[in-house]
């Protein structure tokens, strides 16, 4: 019964322009595949889709209900992009600002070499927090989603309902500094579409001022009530490009560093540790929340994360694919003081 | 597989029998904790099959008690319950593996240092932590696997930091048994402050009439580097294998050129206060520091000189080796072991406002008297009054000024050499002026050395050197003629007492090089709380320190005077000669692995290693992932610490291991 989804006035210009460079890349034999979104099997949803020939260029989508972080799939365990004769296939890649954010920061971890890639550029909007979205509209079944200027209009049967897209947006999108993808210079024809060069990115962090505010107290009760539904499913883990160790910590058994259970110790230990694992790493995409059954919203810290990592090491990820990131990189002048604070 | 590996193979497998020996340490942690109560706790301990307590392990009886239980094969596992492992660790494996025992199969708990010491007025609190650290032990010791060491070869040369008397009298010691030694020297010539000195106590003889024939012996010598205007920058490796970087600062003259005629000195237009003289002379922007120096070749200091070109010029200087462009020059070396024997400096008492250094010109330290009683020095022997350079016909020297101060800012320990050059620099002058005055104002004189105390005697009988006991409450200035008066009570006669001198002698004493940090972090080698290098065992390991191949000798390791710091240089040499004769050494087997299943190569390790020792492989079922270069790796743990799915240990404090202590903490 769906219609249309996106943005008809914007999006279709994009999503237009973008099926013209996918289909000219593939034509001149730039890239052998193309990563992209295509229409979800749900109103609410997109899917993720690999196209190598033409033909299906017309299922390329682009709307603001394109969530995944498709650099997830470059930094699979088992290497997927391989001809058994061409060896290494290059891959286009549809790109908003933090899919080419995750692609340069997984460039510097050695997860993907640059002149395999291309980045397909374009200008995100930001995506819908489709969670609040279906929380609102409780047990009944969506059948239609459109967005429409400012407006989201979710219809189903015997019920039509409006929600403003600019306070329906993830949380992350309304505070986001890098909407399309950073061009790379020392990758000059890395960035086919719509790239910007940033320089000194300069963000206030007002998202978390109010849980910023609270007593150290106040914040480990805002956080581990937050967790405390957490299933540990691991759909945090799965979606989260960054997220592509061998045998990840919580699935190791020698040591087995901490229980398997769902009691809030071993939760907490698991986050905590998932979020030392990704301070100067994570991009600031949102998988992680988007993804979560128990609409856990992990952008806090993540995002508190950054803010640390920007205020002691001056550091932004996914810019450049020579920096290393602040956990990795020592420097004397490195600031210190906070190993005596108590917050 | 040799005999070892089967060895190794079979202790791996075998299930663990842990015996847990409870130290007394005498009354260290026997008469603080109840040691049999610790036994039977540890025996309810998994996997301990003997617990046993004894006053001292580390003695041959103690040593035997474990032994026999390993061959009587009751235990494969041993916790030894006592001292810090830094003491004993070493001991004990050598006990086990004598008893037939991989000496890895051993650990330590340290419930001396880390219990019955800090917590001794709390007996309960330390039986708590006490048992905390055997349990630890245990869980750590059921985890332990056999692990065979490593051999390397010993480089065999020696670096040797200061050329002091004491990095002299090392480096002679060293190249006649044959090594070579690469002597770095800071300033433009050796003999450190010894060549300062005029006489030497208590036997007078003059300092640099025995000073000098060691320097031309150390410049002669083929099988010493003798770098000189040097400083080492690096030192990377390990024992018998440092890499050593050395920069030779620019002396801004040809030193292959320069024949030290010294026609360059009159000429050049700059005069600066000359340090070796401590203020009391100049010297030229081009220079040497004293007439002997060695080697005798000219330097210029630029940040004094103004390259106006005249020493430049072919009638000044002949050979024509004047180079206003020179740079510095970095060269590297390998090196076996290393000497630090970077001495001292002087109490600087211009802090101590009441004795009015820096305020009062007839105020002079011990060391500028004994410039000025030098017979080369700017007096050539006569000393002089500063204010009118005439002699002056009394003398007060001031002793502990900078030493045995409790007080903020000083000093606490003692400088052990005041007390004897006062007296000495007392009885150089009354025997050129037996009518002078000459008081002393001391604490107590500290006269301990081979005779000493004759010549204390000899000084206050024989030369009527007056010995007033009291420390001086405050001196002023006349203003008619710079005398110092100084008001005092003499405490054996319990009365004050006011003299007035001509001349006023502060007896500094001997503090840490200023910049000794740089030394530390260079080497790795830790300082005592007095700021001197700290040495591995303050009675029986007088010249190691904590960093194996690392020797520290002389002043730099604590006050003391010239044949206490030439006995310790031959000590130092003594031992680096040890090392490098058997010339090669066992390391600990203590480096990191890579789980090659776990490791995503992302390559932050190879990032974050110190000692590039870490770097990509291809592996055939795993990738790209990182691997180990054992012979590079320190086992720091920067790697393993910083690895997100934990796939780097370090052998001997792997995760397992460490993960079974907390979690048998908790």
């Amino acid at each position: 019964m769906v219609k249309f989804m996106g943005l008809e006035t914007e999006n279709k210009e994009i999503e237009n322009n973008l099926r013209e460079i996918a289909r000219e890349l593939l034509k001149e034999k730039k890239v052998d595949v193309i990563i992209g979104y295509k229409k979800g099997t749900l109103p609410l949803l997109s899917q993720p889709i690999i196209i190598d020939s033409e033909e299906d260029i017309d299922k390329l989508i682009w709307n603001n209900l394109c969530y995944v972080n498709l650099a997830k799939y470059l930094v699979p365990r088992v290497p997927r992009f391989v001809d058994p004769e061409k060896g290494n296939l290059t891959v286009g890649v549809v790109s908003k600002g933090c899919v080419g954010r995750a692609l340069i920061h997984l460039a510097s971890e050695n997860k993907i070499n640059l002149d395999e890639i291309k980045i397909i550029g374009i200008p995100c909007n930001g995506v819908v927090n489709r969670q609040r979205i279906e929380m609102e509209i409780g047990e009944k079944e969506i059948l239609e989603v459109s967005v429409l200027g400012n407006n989201i209009i979710v219809k189903g049967k015997n019920f039509e309902k409006e929600f403003p897209f600019d306070e329906y947006m993830n949380d992350l999108c309304k505070v986001c500094k890098i909407r399309k993808p950073p061009l790379v210079s020392k990758v000059p024809d890395l960035c086919v579409g719509e790239c910007e060069e940033y320089s000194n990115i300069v963000d206030e962090f007002t998202d978390i001022e109010e849980f910023d505010s609270k007593t150290p107290k106040e914040k480990w009760q805002h956080i581990s009530e937050a967790l405390s539904v957490c299933t540990r499913c691991y759909a945090c883990r799965e979606a989260c490009p960054m997220c592509y160790c061998n045998l990840c910590f919580v699935d190791q058994n020698k040591p087995v560093w901490f229980g398997k259970t769902t009691d809030l110790p071993d939760i907490i230990v698991y986050h905590l540790i998932r979020a030392m694992h990704m301070a100067g790493r994570c991009v600031a995409c949102g998988a992680c929340s988007l993804v979560c059954p128990m609409g856990i919203d992990l952008n806090i810290i993540n995002r508190k994360l950054e803010k640390i990592v920007k205020e002691r090491f001056d550091f932004t990820s996914g810019l450049d694919p020579d920096a290393l990131p602040p956990m990795v990189n020592f420097k004397m002048e490195d600031a210190q003081e906070f190993m005596l604070e108590e917050d | 597989m040799t005999e070892t590996d089967i060895k190794i193979s079979i202790m791996a497998n075998e299930k663990p029998r842990i015996g847990v020996y409870v130290c007394h340490c005498g009354v260290n942690i026997g008469g603080v904790v109840s040691v049999p109560d610790l036994v039977e706790y540890a025996k309810t301990l998994p996997d301990v099959t003997v617990g046993r307590e004894y006053k001292f392990f580390c003695s041959d009886v103690g040593q035997k008690m474990i032994k026999e239980d390993i061959e009587a094969g009751l235990i494969n596992r041993v916790v030894v319950a006592a001292c810090s492992p830094r003491m004993h660790e070493p001991t004990f494996r050598i006990t086990c593996k004598e008893a037939g025992l991989n000496q890895f199969l051993f650990e330590m708990a340290n419930i001396r240092e880390h219990s019955t010491w800090v917590h001794m007025k709390d007996t309960e609190g330390a039986y708590e932590v006490a048992k905390d650290h055997i349990r630890l032990a245990i869980a750590k010791a059921r985890e332990l696997a056999p692990l065979a060491v490593q051999k390397v070869n010993v480089e065999p040369t020696c670096l040797i930091i200061g050329a002091g008397i004491t990095g002299m009298n090392a480096a002679l010691d060293l190249t006649s048994a044959g090594y070579k030694v690469y002597l770095v020297e800071r300033s433009a010539t050796i003999g450190g402050h010894m060549a300062q000195l005029d006489k030497t106590f208590p036997t007078m003889d003059c300092s640099s009439c025995i000073l000098t024939p060691k320097m031309s012996e150390i410049s002669r010598d083929k099988n010493i580097e003798l770098l000189t205007y040097s400083e080492v920058v690096e030192v990377t490796g390990y024992i018998g294998n440092f890499e050593v970087t050395i920069k030779k600062k620019p002396h801004y003259i040809d030193q292959v050129k320069c024949n030290g005629c010294g026609i360059c000195v009159d000429p050049c237009p700059i005069s600066v206060g000359n340090e070796f003289e401590l203020g009391l002379a100049t010297r030229k922007a081009i220079y040497i520091p004293f007439p002997q120096a060695v080697p005798s070749q000219y330097t210029i200091d630029m940040d004094s000189c103004v390259e106006c070109g005249i020493c430049a010029r072919e009638d000044v200087c002949e050979p024509g080796a004047i180079n206003y462009d020179d740079k510095p020059e970095f060269i590297t070396v390998k090196i076996g072991t290393i000497i630090v024997a970077t001495g001292y400096d002087e109490y600087d008492p211009s802090g101590l406002k009441q004795y009015g250094y820096g305020k009062y010109p007839n105020v002079i330290t011990g060391l500028q008297m004994e410039r000025l009683l030098s017979s080369f020095g700017p007096v050539v022997g006569k000393p002089v009054k500063p204010s009118d350079l005439k002699d002056p016909h009394s003398i007060a020297f001031l002793q502990c000024v900078g030493s045995r101060n409790f007080r903020e800012g000083g000093n606490k320990y003692c400088s052990r050499v005041c007390c004897m050059y006062a007296t000495k620099q007392a009885r150089q002058y009354k025997e050129k002026h037996p009518e002078a005055d000459i008081y002393i104002f001391y604490m107590d004189i500290r006269a301990f050395g081979k005779g000493y105390e004759e010549f204390y005697e000899s000084a206050a009988r024989d030369y009527g050197i007056n010995y007033v006991r009291g420390r001086i409450a405050e001196i002023r200035e006349n203003p008619l003629n710079h005398n110092i008066i100084i008001r005092a009570e003499d405490t054996l006669l319990q009365q004050p007492i006011e003299v007035e001198v001509e001349l006023f002698v502060l007896s500094t004493g001997i503090e840490p090089k200023a910049d000794s940090d740089s030394i530390t972090t260079l080497l790795r080698i830790q300082k005592s709380a007095d700021g001197f290098f700290l040495e591995a065992h303050p009675k029986l390991r007088p010249v190691d320190t904590l960093t194996e191949g690392i020797f520290i000798a002389g002043v730099s390791q604590g006050p003391k005077d010239i044949p206490d710091s030439v006995a310790q240089a031959k000590g130092a040499a003594s031992s680096a000669i040890g090392l490098m004769a058997k010339g090669e050494v066992e390391i600990e087997p203590f480096f990191a692995v890579v789980h090659s299943d776990r490791c995503s190569g992302c390559g932050m390790c190879i990032q974050n290693c110190a000692y590039g020792a870490i770097e990509f492989v291809d592996d055939r079922s795993f990738g790209t992932i990182a691997s180990i270069n054992i012979a590079l790796c320190k086992g720091c743990g920067a790697c393993s610490g910083n690895c997100r799915s934990s796939a780097i240990d370090i052998i001997g404090f792997s995760s397992e291991q460490l993960h079974s202590m907390i979690t048998k903490r908790v």
